[in-house]
This record gives C-alpha cells, sequence and structure tokens, in this order.
C-alpha cells in the first residue's frame, strides 16, 4: 500500500490507516525514538504515541511525506519523554551529547517561551540548513535531526569520525553567528 | 534559547534535505541494521484410539505392516459438509472437550478436531448403544461427522509458509479377522485413512511411532512409548501438525523480558512479544485480539479473562455461541499486545472426558459394540484408550505486513485502542479463517522460570 493510499484512509477516518502505518514505518520511527531515547522500553512507548498523534493530526494535515511526517512526531515525541528521562537522571546517551555540542551555539538572548516562538525558530534553522553546502548540510541533519553517532555519520558518509567533528563544529561556529544576526542570541 | 529549543528546532530542516541525507549515505553493508526477529508457530497434536479385545488373539506373523488399502480406492461422488455445518459442529465439540479436560491452574492444549477424526473413524465400527452415545457426545449423527471431517479437511488452507495438515491411519493386529470391507471403504472415503495390518511386536511400536513423526513433522516423535499391550488388536491414530509464520513482523526491539503472574501470585520471568495488532475482540467478561499468519487463512485468537475474573469461572462461561460471538463482533482498532513465548508437551489420556461427557459403553469390554469393526471370533473389541499428545512452539521466525476489515467512524474521533498483555493465564484458539474453525485449543495458566 502506498503512503497517499495510507494518508487517504486517516482522512477517512479508517482506523486501518494505523495498522499499515504501524506495519510500514515502524522500525524506521523506533530507530529515530531509539537514537534520543537509548532505552528500548521508552522508545517503543514513544513510537506508540507517533501512532495517535499521527491519527490526531491527519486530518487536518496532509503530509507530502507520511515517512518524515511519523519522523518528526516521534522527533518530537522522544524529546519531550527526554526531558522526563533527564530529571530521572536517565537521560538517552547519544541525545545527551548532541544536547551537549548544541549548547555552543546558544547563549543569552531571546526566550523561546511559546508555540508561536519555537515555529519561527524552526523555519530560522530551515533557512540556515538549506543553505549550507550539501555534505555539510546533510552531516549537520543526520546528526542534529536523527540524532545519529559520529561514528555512523562516519561510515555512512565514507569519512572519518575526526572529519565529521570537524565539521560539525565549523557548522555550530557558523549557526551561531547567525542566530545571533537573527536576534535570537545576544552579540 | 537554550540548547533544548534549538534541538528541537531542527524539525525545521525540510522534507527535501532530511531526504536528501538519507539519499547520500552510502550503502548500509557496515552498519548493523535493525535485526527483525519472528514469531512463528507450531503446533501438532496425534490422537490415538487404542482398541483392545478380551481374548487374545493369535494369527498368522509378519514381519511388516501390509497396507489393507491395496484395492480400496475412495469413492467418486463423495462430498463433504460445508463449512457453517462443520463449523459449529467441531467448535462445539471443541469447547465440551475443552470444559472437561481443564485442571485449575495448569496449562492445557488440547485438538478437538482430532479427536473427532478418530472417533469418527471409530463410530464407523459402532453399532447400537456404543454407536447413539458416541454420537450424542460428537453431537452430530455418524454420517454427518464423516462428511464434516471430509468438508473440514478438504478446505484446509495450504501454503509454503502456513500449513495444517490432518493424516489418519487405522492399525490392525495381524491374526484380527475378517475385518469389515465397508469399515475400510467408508474411513477411506471420508477419512483418506492409511489402513495397515501387522504383528504388534516392538517393530510395530516402532513403525506406528515413525508415521506419527512423519506426519506430525517431526513435532511429535512417539505416541506410543510402552510396548504394545497382548489385548490391543487395533490402532486408530490422527496426526495434525501446525507450522505457521505470522504475518506480522516481530522485531527485534519488540522482543523483551517481563513478568508473568500465575494464578495463585506467582512470578515467573518471560519473554514477551509486543505488537499493535489490528482487530480486538471485547464481551462482559473478556478482552483479546486476533492476530493472523501469513496468508491469513488462520489466526491465533487470544483470550484474557477480565480483571478478577478466575479461569476456572471463564471456563465455565465458555460455549460455542460465546465464542461465534466473540468473532463475529471484533473491531478494528488498535490493540496494543502483548504475547509470551511459549512452548509445551501436554498428554492427556481422554477416557475420563468421554466417559464423563456421556460415552462409556464404548470403553466397557461387555457392553462395547464395535461389531462394524472386524466380524471374526476373537472376542469383543473395545476401546481401552484415547491418548492424546499435543505439542506447541511459539519462538522467532519470518513474516510481513497485511490488511484488516474496513471500518469508518466519525470524523474526528479517537482510534479506539486497547491494551492486552497475556502476562496472566489467558485461552487461545488456533483457528481456520474460513469457517471460524479452532482447531487447537488450549490455556497457558503456568510458563516461564521461577523469579527466585
Amino acid at each position: 500500500m502506498d503512503d497517499k493510499e495510507i494518508i487517504d484512509m486517516y482522512w477517512e477516518r479508517d482506523q486501518k490507516a494505523i495498522y499499515y502505518t504501524t506495519q510500514k514505518y515502524e522500525n524506521y520511527c523506533f530507530a529515530i525514538a531509539k537514537n534520543i531515547l537509548t532505552n528500548r522500553e521508552d522508545s517503543e512507548e514513544c513510537v506508540n504515541d507517533t501512532w495517535l498523534t499521527a491519527w490526531n493530526e491527519m486530518p487536518p494535515k496532509r503530509p507530502n511525506v507520511l515517512k518524515l511526517f511519523l519522523a518528526r512526531i516521534t522527533r518530537n515525541s522522544a524529546i519531550n519523554r527526554l526531558k522526563a528521562m533527564t530529571a530521572k537522571k536517565r537521560s538517552g546517551k547519544e541525545a545527551a551529547v548532541a544536547l551537549e555540542e548544541l549548547s555552543e551555539c546558544v547563549g543569552d538572548g531571546k526566550d523561546i517561551s511559546n508555540e508561536l516562538e519555537a515555529k519561527e525558530l524552526e523555519k530560522t534553522i530551515g533557512v540556515y540548513v538549506s543553505q549550507l553546502p550539501v555534505r555539510e548540510g546533510d552531516i549537520f541533519t543526520r546528526r542534529y535531526f536523527f540524532t545519529d553517532s559520529i561514528k555512523t555519520i562516519a561510515t555512512r558518509y565514507g569519512i572519518t569520525p575526526h572529519n565529521v567533528s570537524v565539521i560539525l563544529q565549523r557548522v555550530r561556529a557558523s549557526l551561531k553567528e547567525y542566530l545571533k544576526k537573527e536576534g535570537y542570541i545576544d552579540e | 534559547m537554550n540548547k533544548e529549543d534549538l534541538y528541537k528546532s531542527m524539525n525545521g530542516i525540510s522534507d527535501e534535505i532530511l531526504n536528501r541525507s538519507e539519499q547520500n549515505m552510502l550503502p548500509t553493508p557496515n552498519i548493523r541494521k535493525i535485526k527483525r526477529k519472528y514469531l512463528t508457530i507450531a503446533a501438532s497434536i496425534a490422537v490415538v484410539i487404542i482398541i483392545g479385545a478380551v481374548l487374545i488373539i493369535s494369527g498368522s506373523r509378519k514381519i511388516k505392516a501390509s497396507n489393507l488399502m491395496e484395492g480400496i480406492e475412495a469413492e467418486k461422488d463423495i462430498y463433504g459438509a460445508s463449512g457453517d455445518i462443520y463449523a459449529k459442529t467441531i467448535t462445539d465439540f471443541s469447547v465440551q472437550l475443552f470444559k472437561e479436560c481443564y485442571v485449575d491452574g495448569e496449562n492445557l492444549l488440547i485438538s478437538p478436531v482430532s479427536v473427532m477424526a478418530s472417533l469418527g473413524m471409530c463410530t464407523n465400527g459402532a453399532e447400537g448403544e456404543t454407536l447413539r452415545q458416541m454420537e450424542q457426545v460428537l453431537g452430530v449423527d455418524r454420517d454427518t461427522l464423516n462428511k464434516c471431517i471430509l468438508g473440514y479437511m478438504s478446505n484446509l488452507a495450504q501454503s509454503e509458509k502456513s500449513k495444517l495438515s490432518m493424516a489418519n491411519s487405522i492399525w490392525f493386529k495381524d491374526g484380527l479377522k475378517g475385518v469389515n470391507n465397508g469399515f475400510l471403504q467408508t474411513n477411506a472415503n471420508y477419512y483418506g485413512a492409511e489402513i495397515y495390518q501387522r504383528k504388534f511386536d516392538e517393530d510395530a511400536k516402532n513403525e506406528i511411532n515413525k508415521w506419527v513423526d512423519d506426519k506430525t513433522d517431526g513435532m511429535i516423535k512417539k505416541i506410543q512409548e510402552e510396548d504394545i499391550p497382548e489385548e490391543t488388536v487395533m490402532y486408530l491414530i490422527n496426526a495434525l501438525s501446525f507450522d505457521a509464520e505470522w504475518e506480522k513482523i516481530y522485531q527485534s526491539h519488540s522482543v523483551r523480558e517481563g513478568i508473568f503472574t500465575t494464578e495463585t501470585g506467582t512470578e515467573k520471568q518471560v519473554t514477551f512479544m509486543h505488537s499493535t495488532e489490528g482487530l480486538y475482540l471485547e464481551d462482559e467478561d473478556t478482552t483479546g485480539f486476533i492476530k493472523y499468519y501469513k496468508g491469513r487463512d488462520y489466526a491465533f485468537v487470544a483470550l484474557l479473562p477480565k480483571e478478577n475474573i478466575r479461569m476456572a469461572d471463564y471456563v465455565d462461561t465458555l460455549s460455542e455461541k460465546k465464542i461465534g460471538n466473540l468473532m463475529d463482533t471484533s473491531s478494528n482498532g488498535m490493540v496494543f499486545a502483548k504475547l509470551p513465548k511459549f512452548s509445551y508437551d501436554y498428554t492427556i489420556e481422554l477416557n475420563k472426558a468421554l466417559k464423563t461427557m456421556g460415552m462409556s459403553d464404548a470403553f466397557d469390554f461387555s457392553k462395547a459394540d464395535l461389531s462394524g469393526i472386524a466380524s471374526g471370533d476373537e472376542g469383543n473389541i473395545y476401546i481401552s484408550k484415547v491418548l492424546h499428545k499435543t505439542f506447541i512452539s511459539v519462538d522467532e521466525k519470518g513474516t510481513k505486513a497485511g490488511a484488516v476489515t474496513a471500518t469508518s467512524t466519525d470524523n474526528g474521533a479517537a482510534p479506539d485502542y486497547h491494551e492486552v498483555y497475556l502476562d496472566r493465564p489467558f485461552v487461545y484458539m488456533l483457528i481456520d479463517c474460513k469457517s471460524n474453525t479452532p482447531f487447537f485449543i488450549g490455556i497457558v495458566s503456568d510458563i516461564g522460570e521461577s523469579m527466585n
């Protein structure tokens, strides 16, 4: 069954849609959740949340790419769980490292205190990544969207882990400048 | 802005770049892929009816079994009953026998349709009150029973990934004279029975066990452990084996350790397989789900008594009607299911259960009338034992995704989702989906390793 048919089923409120989605994307969503949460059980619960959220969001949403739509939901759900886990001092290892790396790019400045501001920041990041050269953009995306480990990224792009680290460091520095320019952090 | 805000905002990266980052990656020979674990189920059964005679028979001495079916072929224009007839007959008997066999706190696995097939062959040699009692217990007259079993066997779906097969054989002791040709012919017509005659010595035991081993795909190695008793003159054997792969994949992350709690509160360590299922079952005292095997010819039906209902009380409520209603009202929805891995052998001598159900004369050497089997003067023949041996194994191996029946709900409604966790005693059935007929029915009461 192709994704368009599955999305149509969501719009028709046919609950088979969820079943077909689980069949097709359970592995994929689980991998995303597990990268962030590390723990299998938390990751599975997170993926179960994904199916319910997808049902609640379609309609009104009609995603262009179902797989990535689910990826975003899973990622959000995993990050929310990560916060709770961090509070209980059992945070996901890879996500904790990625977050620590991103802390280089933030500082005092604009507070993201509501949904609207969060959406604005998403747009800003979207524009920033779209302007990066392909290789840098891809590696940055793998690391901070999919939370792939440095080692995995190195293997998948045929470069050394050191190379990956250097590229990420360079992009983070450039992102910090961009965020300053956009007024998200103080000069 | 903090680092969490920034991390979350990566959702703003466009679909195009997300896709590109995936497409630009190298193939994955060195990457550990998520290993898919699969669940398959294998179950088999052998039922043997051992028929004895009061007098010891002496006779000719052959070494190997001779095939009595040489020259006897199933007649043409013999038809089986339709699905709706055999489904009700088989399910009704299944539930009755299941209830008779249930012992509080113990695992159970029986294949009532196999018992029916064995007894069915036997009814073709029964007369008078013996026959009447057998028909009453089996729920239909002899002719209808023959047609039900033929109808059932003819409709068994076979594929490479899901196979249910049934075989019948009759073994006569050398020297049993005057075997009735009509008995052989009817069992050939309706049961496709293989019929042999041989000396009942050590080799005979081995030969019978080998036949069972072959017909159950090696799942039941021996039906006859001890030497064949001298008074035994005949074996009617039914063997049924089922080997199938799930339709839906169990992935490695879905398989993990957990606790199964018996009715007495003992906690056992088991391995659970988690999945999302599409067909939910519920009535006033049951929750459950249906899980298909590849090809959707067969399915696993899990019935979990609601909290605080004792299994013994639950078993009492079971009936053909209740099971039919549950299956008819299954609803589409999302079921978060948890199924333990389990595997066990089960052996039961069914004499007591069948006598309690009303079939006593056939077991009584002074009353049994099985004169339709043979007309010799060896003495009155009777059923000395109905031995039922089953095996089930649920383990990991392959499958793929599939569909569920269509339904719609009002726009904006939340999806129905349920949790059915089989982490305490439950009833299960393996059914033929064409007719919703169970061919195995069991209870998992006590599995896993003790926690101490």
